[in-house]
């Protein structure tokens, strides 16, 4: 029986032939893998040659970055993070780069966050703790936090975020690499990889979009969203823009604001930071739900400025929210289109190009993972999550795909990010009213 | 004693019954000749002097004697008031007869007591005189008190800055059941003189200012800048610093999640100040936790409390320590009166001092009959350290005296300190929680001194 399957699926290769094989999965030959495989390589390749030659300059920076030694706010808005700020901070002080101040923000805390945020102030740990008894949102505590930051870099991030020791060094070489750099964001790994196979796809998928995919966007100058969870700014220009706006999706609004004032983004994957994964999927749908609805109200809706012919039109801000929106929504509406497609014109074969898609697939994806462990300083701990690549078809091509699609529909219809109880009702009304 | 300023009221009730409305020449020791007393309060200030200096007195006759304020007016000092037996508009005595009367009468129940001791003898005082006034003991408001409150016949005893006594023996009173207190006030005290003039004022945490400006923190819901309020100030209007809409109606534009305090002297930003308890009497600067929570009480007699106005303290009851080797207060005063004398004459001179033991009120409390064993474990060891010949004393529940005769004062320093450090060892092995510390003090006995100054020196040290 088994054999006889395997005989008929060769027939099927042989008989159909290579080329009408790519064109039965167009949708990966044409699209996907062009950008997120061919490009990637070729970038990569491109970024490695050229890291040879860019080593001196990149020294250069480092020690005009320890010449110079600026102030740096390291703020941490957040709300019940009480446990996590405690390992933050310690972490904190082992950083190689020491000049810094901690400004922590208690966004409203109903546990022993007050508590143990007193007691670390109380013993000289943080510089200053911020409490707002209501609840204002994760933008208002941000800012609230650049409101009185004193430095001259401002580093966001995540409470429940721990960081290389070198990481705040790493991430602020690139102001001085270059000039006009307005943020770099940090490179976010897995730290619980191993609790679950949620968080091991998590930590395959961060690697390939993070690691690997933002080394790519940074280097064509398309990288749109510093991550909450460790990102660095220049201050000046921060309070230039007031701040963050009501979020959710505040980390990518702020990245594409930046952008339009004309300065660059860059993406510095020797800053690690590792962040705590969501480890059962209810949590990380509910996740997901959140980030992609973010991409209609803010890149369609809110910057939709940028595809407009205008005096502050810019290629690179065009691209960068193109690449977003065209490889993000335009495609997904795509992907089913093809998929009904491909079931209902091949409804005999389906059950030959199931496997066949697999395969396909799980080739790409160890490629994808080949080239981010290449590239990865703890690919000793990293590799073992090599056995859960060919799950990742699943993950990016399905379950992650009707995530976005959901969020997608009940954002453009029903605006549903604005009753979202992530953000205060206070301020999500007001935003809806004048629509931001 | 002059004729003009004491004129006898006459009754036909065989009384002596004394008016005094000048107060310049009276000497208060012929007051207990009188069976009652009506003082003028024409010159209120030396009326309350009057009263004060017959309650300070350890004899009956005078710290019981019936005492009547007459006045016309209406407004009285309460302290003075709480000092008297009442206040009267009439010389008429038949007013106050009654009250007379049964005072006289209990007075003539009372036994003699005879008692060296301070404690002993205070409460005496305070028990008889609240037995022949068949009253309670009220504490009066007194801005002149350093605790703020005054008890008509104890206060005046307590005045030299030892009000942790006057508490320590009144807990005592009250637990061994001679009187019954009921809760008046409660009292925040400068952990270091026992004072109730304090001031609460919040400061830096970083530099300890008190100049310190407040303002509430705005959220503009909107665009989620958050700020100070002098950021949204634009003339009249509140306006957003970053998005320019004007603010209009707290609860829908914006709201104010908090405070944030700004330290004009060093510029330091923080939300929760420090909060501190300035003392006006000692200008310690106590931190509020520190203060001292003290609590105030009327006390009523009880039957034990009566028996012992009466007759005196049961030989079980015993307010002071009684330690083996060590001699009573009134010794140790006589025997110190003659190393002056000696030195005096002999042209010798020898060393006192003392070694107060210095305990937390509430560590005390803890301790319960702890303390006692601990302070009698001292006395042993001070016992073995110093010499037969010294001369040994211990008082206040806390104070241990010596005399060295011919001995030099730097020599019993170097013993008292010694003492001192080899007890805090102890101490901090055997009680690590508790905040007990030794202070020695050493004076020289020389002919030209006063035994009663050294005294109290020695224990104010």
């Amino acid at each position: 029986m088994l054999f006889s399957y395997w005989e008929n699926f060769f027939y099927y290769l042989e008989h159909e032939g290579l080329m009408r094989i790519i064109n039965l999965f167009w949708y990966y030959f044409y699209i996907e893998a062009p950008r997120f495989l061919v490009m990637d390589l070729v970038i990569l390749g491109v970024v490695v040659f050229k890291s040879r030659k860019s080593k001196l300059n990149y020294e250069r920076a480092r020690n005009e970055l320890l010449a110079e030694n600026p102030l740096v706010s390291v703020i941490v808005p957040g709300k019940n993070e009480g446990r996590h700020i405690y390992k933050l901070v310690k972490g904190m002080r082992e950083q190689t780069y020491n000049h810094l101040e901690f400004i922590i923000v208690d966004d409203g805390s109903d546990d022993d966050t007050y508590l143990i945020c007193r007691n670390l102030k109380e013993n000289g740990l943080i510089s200053m703790y911020l409490r707002n008894e209501e609840r204002g949102g994760k933008a208002s505590a941000a800012n609230l936090a650049l409101r009185y930051a004193r430095g001259k870099y401002v580093v966001h991030v995540d409470a429940d975020t721990s960081f290389d020791r070198d990481a705040i060094e790493k991430i602020l070489i690139p102001f001085y690499v270059e000039e006009n750099v307005a943020g770099v964001g940090g490179n976010i790994k897995v730290r619980n990889a191993g609790d679950s196979i949620a968080t091991s796809l998590q930590a395959i998928e961060y690697l390939q979009t993070i690691s690997v995919g933002r080394m790519v966007t940074s280097y064509l100058g398309i990288y749109k969203i510093i991550s909450g969870a460790f990102g660095a700014f220049r201050r000046d220009l921060l309070v230039r823009l007031g701040g963050w706006d009501v979020g959710p999706g505040l980390d990518g609004d702020i990245t594409v604001k930046l952008r339009k004032l004309g300065y660059k983004i860059r993406f510095e994957p020797g800053a690690v930071g590792l962040t705590h994964a969501p480890s059962r999927f209810g949590a990380l749908s509910k996740q997901r739900m959140r980030w992609s609805k973010s991409l209609i109200r803010f890149r369609f809706r809110k910057h939709a400025d940028v595809f407009k012919p205008q005096a502050n039109f810019n290629f690179s801000n065009f691209f960068a929210l193109f690449d977003n929106i065209f490889y993000n929504f335009i495609l997904d509406i795509l992907w089913w289109i093809y998929i009904v497609n491909l079931i209902v014109t091949n409804v005999e074969f389906l059950i030959f190009l199931i496997p066949l898609k697999f395969v396909i697939y799980g080739v790409a994806s160890y490629i994808q993972f080949i080239t981010a462990m290449a590239l990865s300083e703890r690919r000793n701990q990293e590799w073992k999550l090599f056995v859960y690549v060919p799950l990742m078809m699943i993950y990016n091509g399905y379950y992650m795909r009707v995530i976005r699609t959901i969020a997608y529909f009940k954002e453009l219809f029903w605006k549903s990010s604005y009753y979202d109880n992530w953000n205060p009702e206070k301020s999500s009304r007001k935003a809806m009213e004048i629509g931001i | 004693m002059s004729e003009t300023s004491i004129t006898k009221l006459p009754n036909n009730y065989n009384r002596e019954i004394a008016y005094i409305s000048q107060f310049q020449d009276v000497d208060i020791r012929q007051l207990a000749l009188y069976d009652a007393l009506v003082v003028d309060y024409n010159q209120p200030e030396a009326c309350l002097q009057l009263l004060k200096q017959c309650r300070a007195s350890f004899i009956g006759t005078l710290y019981l004697l019936p005492i009547f304020i007459y006045t016309i007016e209406k407004e009285i000092n309460p302290v003075a008031e709480s000092m008297s037996d009442g206040v009267v508009g009439t010389l008429q005595v038949d007013a106050i007869i009654g009250k007379i009367e049964k005072i006289r009468s209990r007075q003539t129940n009372l036994t003699a007591i005879d008692s060296s001791s301070p404690d002993i003898r205070i409460m005496t005082k305070v028990l008889r005189y609240l037995y022949t006034r068949e009253t309670k003991l009220q504490p009066r408001v007194d801005p002149k008190s350093v605790v703020g409150y005054s008890y008509p016949i104890l206060s005046e005893h307590y005045r030299n800055g030892n009000m942790p006594e006057m508490f320590r023996l009144m807990d005592d009173a009250a637990q061994r059941e001679y009187l019954r207190p009921k809760f008046v006030d409660r009292l925040h005290l400068c952990s270091n003189c026992y004072s109730a003039f304090i001031n609460f004022r919040e400061t830096c945490p970083k530099c300890e200012s008190g100049d310190l400006v407040t303002e509430s923190l705005i959220h503009h819901f909107v665009c989620a800048y958050v700020g100070p309020e002098h950021d949204f100030h634009s003339g009249d209007y509140m306006v957003c610093p970053k998005c320019n809409r004007m603010l209009r109606h707290i609860g829908v534009d914006y709201d104010k999640p908090s405070m944030i305090y700004n330290c004009r002297n060093c510029s330091y930003i923080f939300q929760e100040p420090v909060m501190e308890a300035f003392c006006f009497a000692c200008h310690k600067r106590n931190p509020v936790e520190a203060l001292l929570d003290k609590q105030i009480f009327s006390y009523e007699l009880t039957p034990i409390g009566e028996e012992t106005a009466l007759n005196g303290f049961g030989k079980d009851i015993r307010e002071e320590f009684e330690l083996a080797g060590f001699i009573t207060f009134t010794t140790f005063n006589i025997f110190l009166k003659y190393e002056i004398e000696r030195a005096r004459n002999t042209q010798r001179s020898g060393a006192v001092g003392s070694l107060i033991l210095r305990i937390q009120d509430t560590d005390r409390e803890k301790m319960g009959a702890g303390y006692r064993k601990m302070v009698t474990e001292i006395a042993e060891f001070i016992k073995n350290a110093t010499l037969s010949t010294d001369i040994l004393s211990f008082v206040n529940n806390n104070t241990f005296l010596i005399i060295s005769p011919d001995n030099e004062p730097a020599r019993l320093q170097n013993l008292l300190e010694n003492i001192r450090q080899s007890v805090s060892r102890l101490l901090f092995t055997s009680l690590p929680e508790t905040t007990i510390s030794l202070s020695p003090n050493v004076l020289a006995i020389t002919g030209d001194k006063n035994h009663t100054d050294m005294v109290s020196q020695l224990l104010t040290t």
